[in-house]
């Protein structure tokens, strides 16, 4: 333990950040420079939000926006959190460089908003955006020669755009078109954005075009000279105009994090209540920024949260973040920290928190600040401050009452000035509260004044303030002490802890009471009062009639072992010790995320039928199309060909004279007759077009019956001798030109030998469904002729899987038909498919015990060369390195897939019995496996997109794959709300 | 062509031996704005299908018999040749009207959505030149008083612009020695309504008047829908869209540019290779000089011997090749729909 004191002090005066509305990072490495943060919970999960975004970004494949929402009381480390998770990211260098922008509201005027953060962008910079905006467009709005080339100018100096404009060597209004398009989702008043956008890239009109977007007033002939029809000075434009923003920063690869902070100010009127305006333009933008590929964090009070319309706060998803209050060890770590830096780089050896405080000191600091982190460290300065020289410890009266005089006799005080502008107050009125209060419009409130609660003993002062509770009969007329109130309206309870108290006690205690109040200082807890005899009035009451007491008591006492427990650890104090705390935490928000995830689940569950559905409709409208063409060309050629016989054989019997010249028109006209009958039935398409079939199952029966039974029963009558002919036919229906009839064929006849003809078909076939159905087949004959001989390898299917990268042939859509039905001796034999082969292959295989595990052969060892010979220096350890030896599957989302399936490790028991009431099952599951891991499983299972297994519907392992799939996004839900010890 | 864009292109620019190609001047194929009023570029202008000639001269024709305006609204893409398109109709007029090579084309090109305001900028483009032709003492007072500097503390009525361009017209007729003769071209219409408003201010006037308009679908180039709604220019100005190339076109072009370099050797393309590719993508006659540029750059880059045009036979362009050519520069930049964050 170091003896000196350090010499200057080490905590901060104010103890507030302000983020200054100008370049974030630069600010960031200053500001992070000189002020230590403490990972407490909000900036984790915060910084992991964030990180997340730019990582989607960088990777490039589908980015996607995002959205958070930070609440807590003022002090809470709001604008902290956010300044410590966005700048790291921000400053991160990499690819995709997010560019944020900061801005504190300090009223509803959101033009105001705007301006300011909107003129965080110089001229040049937003210059440079709009470039390499319109230079992401030119390759596909443009092409020209060398675009490539140009694609690398572009992106080195966006400038040169305006050059290759002049050289023609790109076509401007091409490019503005391409651009209008885009502009088109993002903004309405688009004519106005797109003028302003343009002449940003004019040497002339650039300036006023700059005016405009920053929402500055533009004098009216300048506005009319760049055709701009009105100033932007509404909220709904400047919102138009951050989302346009939005856009440009996206696809000028900077995507946009935007921070509204304060957003109280915004979102809350005078009277605190919920501004309709600040809360439609929020809504607009939560739904609005992260859809154009932008991040929104919002940070304001927990009022304004509390008071946000129940839609609004779903719009943010798991993404919202509570600032709670200090919990001590954290306040100790938070002590520590500053007390470090303030040493320097001569950290004293063996340093623990929470020296020079005492314990005692400790928890009197924790008392006075209420546990509010910005409260906290002015004490700790002030503390400090009045220190003498020579003191080695700072002791319990050297921390001042100053920021709030919290000694019982100050606040009863406090508490009885407030409660006497209520109305007439009675002391004492029954057993346990302290005051009643008669208010003005006959209710009454109860009081009880309770000392503040912490850690250990604040579950024995929270039973006490329950008994007390309890001992309360339901009706209060006729009881004694005080004036009776009248029936109908039962009196309100409310308790003031003085101080601190945790937020799961003021979470058990609200229960139990109408209200439970921290006090701090006299203003609030009238505020608060007023608040509550106002709502009153308005809703009545009576929620403690529902209260389960031994549920309460029983949580209580959990509590209490709990904290017993911890107060344990505590004692032994050490740096950074927050695992319970965050444990806690991960609780409560696996409790919370267990309550949505039925809802989450069950709009999964629409969206892949919806997916299916549609899937099913396209296939069934594909096959019925194409035998639509078909009929027609057959009827067309039929009643030609009847037309040309009945027409040549009149001519004969006119040139031949047998028959008297009236007949032979008769005939002439009834010939004709019938052949407009026939073409007439056949161009009836509208008939046709209403038999196509409604389902699977309807197509399947059609196309059966279409094999089986050959034209009408009337030709099939003489046919009936070369029946058996007929079933078996040296010609098979797959050169049909009847989709429906191949189908059937594919489905009913298929025998062995046919195996050349169905991959030749395989090829030119341009129906789905055929295609599905003959790979399918394809596969099944595969399996067949391999079972009774497990080494033979044809050749010829070889040549026709197409080797892994080759993505680009339309065969391989439907090419896990087929390998479904395969059976693997060896994993090395499929080991360069592409992972989701692999992984369908394996799932079909599962009865094999080795599937997707190494497997040890020794033998094989030992006869192989060594992978580091002369001339092949081995990379053992190298990333991304195929060791060929290794015959198993090494591919981590695969082996995770296979181990879910089969019960194994703790994934696999969530999987087998579901979600339990405790998260640990969950977080163990989610410790086996790398997020990474859990993604690209999901990516493989997923049924919207064509790589995914869950695409192909009809697959015989559809339905496992579904529920695989619904598993993993289930973990991703936890893990995304924040339940995820590797979070920590 | 720039040289400070594309460091590949210029390498491969600087490495192009187009004497191989017997070409003693360079790239047969630059693309540059042409003045009819020279001899070499008049043998550049090429007839394409789709510009209404006759209608053109028609106007012209029309004009000088009515003793008003010969107006012209050309409407194209950018590099379809509109400005070339509207120095070869100030030559015309030049021609029909007899006027000396002190004829002039005002050209005037800001930006600027207010029609009228826009208008009266033109008229003192107009004012600037004829008291640069007139030595600048003489008529100066004279032309500012009429015209006068600045923006007045109202907007302009339009008569009042009417009147002034009329004064502008008479004065280099009449007043000044030798008389003068100016023809207007306007590059860009930003608002539908500009040529309505020039309809009136230069209604009686006799005076060339050409406006370019770039025929995209965009915020700062005139609504072509809107302007069908109004029919006041109609009646003033001749609109002449400026096509896009056919591959018929193309191959004139290519046959063209490479006799007026090459009299003596053999266009090296094989022609209906271009009209085929051509054909299908109808590019406007810059993009279309451009491709054939690249192409024959190209082709002169894969050639490995010393042997010269028309011995060395792999120098000729085939079809295929140019159809592949074409087809792969197209496509090559897949990644580029995502921007600029593909990793590297």
């Amino acid at each position: 333990m170091p003896a000196e004191l350090p010499r200057l002090n080490p905590f901060p005066a104010q103890a507030t950040t302000a983020i200054e509305e100008g370049p974030f990072a630069e600010s960031y490495q200053r500001w992070a420079g000189t002020t230590p943060t403490v990972a407490l919970q909000q900036v984790r999960r915060l910084s992991l939000l964030v990180s997340r975004f730019r990582r989607s970004h960088e990777l490039g494949g589908v980015s996607s926006g995002q959205v958070a929402y930070v609440y807590g009381a003022h002090g809470a480390g709001k604008t902290h959190a956010i300044r410590a998770a966005v700048g790291q990211v921000a400053t991160h260098s990499g690819n995709a460089q997010v560019l944020p922008l900061y801005v504190k509201l300090d009223g509803p005027d959101f033009v105001q908003a705007y301006r300011r953060l909107t003129a965080q962008l110089s001229l040049s910079e937003f210059t440079e955006l709009v470039l390499r905006f319109l230079g992401s467009l030119s390759a596909v709005a443009d092409p020209s020669p060398a675009t490539a080339d140009i694609q690398d100018d572009l992106r080195r100096d966006p400038a040169a755009l305006l050059q290759m404009f002049d050289d023609h060597l790109l076509e401007r209004g091409l490019l503005l078109e391409a651009q209008a398009d885009r502009m088109r989702d993002a903004v309405r008043d688009e004519k106005n954005f797109q003028r302003a956008l343009t002449y940003l890239l004019d040497p002339v009109l650039k300036e006023s075009a700059y005016d405009w977007l920053l929402g500055r007033q533009v004098s009216e002939p300048e506005l009319r000279r760049v055709g701009i029809s009105r100033q932007l000075d509404t909220p709904d434009q400047c919102r138009y105009g951050l989302q346009l923003l939005t856009l440009v920063c996206e696809r000028a690869g900077r995507p946009l994090v935007l921070i509204l902070d304060q957003a109280e100010k915004l979102l809350l009127d005078a009277q605190e209540r919920v501004a309709p305006e600040g809360a439609g333009l929020l809504h607009s933008l939560v739904e609005a920024v992260p859809d154009l590929k932008g991040m929104l964090v919002v940070a304001s009070n927990d009022r304004a949260w509390d008071a946000l319309p129940q839609d609004l706060r779903q719009r943010f998803g798991a993404n919202d973040i509570v600032c709670s209050t200090l919990q001590p060890d954290e306040a100790q770590d938070l002590i520590g920290r500053y007390v470090v830096a303030s040493f320097g780089t001569q950290a004293p050896p063996g340093y623990r928190a929470p020296w020079p405080f005492t314990d005692a000191a400790m928890r009197k600091l924790l008392r006075n600040s209420g546990g509010n982190p910005r409260a906290l460290l002015q004490l700790g300065f002030q503390s400090f401050d009045g220190l003498d020289t020579d003191v080695k410890e700072i002791d319990e009266s050297d921390v001042p009452d100053d920021l709030a005089v919290l000694d019982r006799e100050a606040v009863d005080r406090a508490i009885r000035r407030v409660l006497r502008r209520l109305g007439p107050i009675t002391r004492e009125p029954e057993l346990g509260f302290h005051y009643a209060v008669d208010t003005p419009h006959d209710g009454r409130l109860l009081i009880r004044l309770s000392e503040a609660m912490f850690y250990t003993d604040e579950t024995e002062r929270a039973e006490e303030d329950v008994a007390v509770r309890l001992t309360m009969p339901r009706s209060e007329a006729g009881r004694t002490g005080g004036p009776a109130t009248p029936v109908g309206i039962p009196p309100r309870h409310v308790l003031i802890v003085i101080g601190y108290a945790s937020t799961e006690v003021l979470h058990l205690l609200r229960d139990v009471y109408d209200e439970v109040l921290v006090y701090r200082d006299g203003e609030s807890i009238a505020e608060a009062l007023a608040a509550l005899i106002e709502g009153g009035e308005r809703h009545g009451t009576g929620r403690y009639e529902q209260v389960d007491f031994p549920r309460l008591y029983g949580e209580l006492a959990d509590l209490g072992l709990d904290r017993s427990r911890d107060a344990g650890e505590l004692r032994r104090a050490l740096l950074g010790v927050n695992r319970r705390q965050v444990d806690t935490q991960i609780e409560r928000r696996f409790d919370e995320l267990a309550l949505r995830w039925p809802d989450e689940r069950r709009r999964l569950v629409e969206k892949i039928a919806a997916a299916r559905a549609r899937r099913e409709r396209e296939e069934l409208a594909e096959i019925h199309e194409v035998y639509l063409t078909y009929r027609q060309r057959l009827w067309f050629g039929g009643s030609l060909a009847l037309l040309l016989t009945t027409g040549a054989a009149i001519v004969a019997l006119a040139l031949s004279g047998t028959l008297p010249t009236n007949l032979l028109y008769l005939v002439a006209m009834f010939a004709l007759a019938l052949a407009f009958l026939v073409l007439a039935h056949g161009s009836r398409t509208r008939a046709a077009r209403a038999g196509e079939p409604a389902s699977r199952a309807e197509l399947d029966r059609i196309a059966v019956d279409r094999v089986r039974h050959r034209g009408p029963a009337l030709w099939r009558a003489p046919l009936r001798p070369f029946w058996a002919l007929a079933q078996q036919p040296a010609w098979n229906d797959l050169d049909s030109g009847d989709p429906y009839r191949r189908y059937g064929f594919v489905l009913t006849r298929i025998r062995a030998d046919h195996r050349q003809s169905l991959r030749s078909a395989v090829a030119v076939e341009r129906v789905a469904v055929v295609r599905r159905a003959a790979m399918n087949a394809l596969g099944q004959l595969t399996a067949q002729s391999r079972e009774p001989d497990l080494v033979e390898v044809e050749p010829a299917s070889r040549s026709v899987v197409p080797p892994a990268s080759a993505a680009a042939d339309p065969v391989d859509v439907e090419l896990p038909y087929r390998i479904q039905h395969e059976r693997v001796d060896a994993w090395a034999k499929i080991a360069r498919r592409a992972p989701a082969e692999r992984l369908l292959i394996a799932l079909a295989n599962l009865d094999r015990p080795w599937v997707g595990r190494p497997e040890a052969r020794t033998d094989d060892d030992a006869t192989a060369s060594p992978v580091g010979g002369p001339g092949r220096p081995a990379h053992p350890g190298v990333v991304g390195q195929v060791n060929r030896r290794v015959r198993g599957e090494t591919d981590p989302a695969i082996l995770f897939v296979l181990d879910v399936v089969r019960g194994r490790g703790a994934a696999g028991d969530l999987y087998d019995t579901g979600l339990t009431r405790h998260p640990d099952l969950l977080l163990d599951a989610l410790a086996e496996v790398s997020e990474g891991s859990i993604r690209r499983a999901a990516h493989l299972l997923s049924p919207f997109t064509t790589q995914g297994l869950g695409w192909h519907d009809q697959l015989r392992l559809a339905t496992e794959i579904e529920r695989l799939y619904l598993f993993v996004e289930q973990l991703l839900f936890f893990r995304d709300g924040g339940v995820d010890r590797g979070a920590a | 062509m720039s040289g400070g864009v594309d460091p590949r292109a210029r390498e491969a620019r600087g490495r192009a031996d187009y004497k191989r190609y017997g070409l003693t001047r360079g790239d047969p194929y630059r693309h540059r704005d042409l003045d009819p009023r020279q001899e070499r570029d008049r043998a550049l202008l090429v007839d394409f299908a789709g510009v209404p000639f006759d209608e053109i001269e028609e106007q012209l024709v029309r004009a000088r018999a009515a003793g008003g305006a010969a107006a012209f609204l050309l409407s194209g893409r950018e590099a379809t040749g509109r400005t070339s398109l509207a120095r070869l109709i100030a030559h015309q007029y030049r021609e029909l009207h007899e006027l000396g090579d002190d004829f002039r084309l005002v050209v005037y090109e800001e930006i600027d959505h207010d029609s009228l305001r826009r208008a009266q900028e033109v008229l003192k483009a107009i004012r600037n030149e004829l008291m640069e032709l007139g030595g600048w003492g003489e008529h100066r007072d004279r032309l500012l008083e009429v015209v006068p500097n600045g923006v007045g503390p109202t907007r302009p009525e339009i008569l009042d612009l009417q009147a002034q361009a009329g004064f502008l017209t008479n004065y280099m007729r009449k007043r000044m020695k030798p008389p003068r003769a100016l023809g207007l071209l306007i590059e860009g219409m930003q608002n539908d309504d500009f040529l309505d408003t020039l309809a009136v201010v230069f209604a009686r006037v006799d005076l060339l008047v050409i406006v370019t308009r770039d025929d995209y679908r965009t915020a700062d180039t005139a609504d072509p829908d809107r302007m069908n709604e109004r029919d006041r220019w109609r009646r003033w100005a001749l609109p002449v869209q400026v096509p896009l190339l056919s591959g018929d076109d193309v191959d004139l072009l290519a046959r063209n540019r490479w006799q007026h370099e090459a009299p003596d050797l053999e266009c090296p393309f094989e022609l209906s290779g271009v009209r085929d590719t051509f054909g299908a993508r109808r590019p406007p006659v810059g993009r279309a000089l451009h491709w054939l540029g690249w192409l024959l750059r190209c082709r002169l880059d894969e050639h490995e011997g010393d042997d010269c045009w028309p011995a060395a036979r792999e120098l000729r362009i085939p079809a295929q090749w140019i159809e592949k050519r074409v087809r792969q520069a197209e496509s090559a930049p897949t990644h580029a729909e995502r921007g600029f964050r593909r990793a590297r």
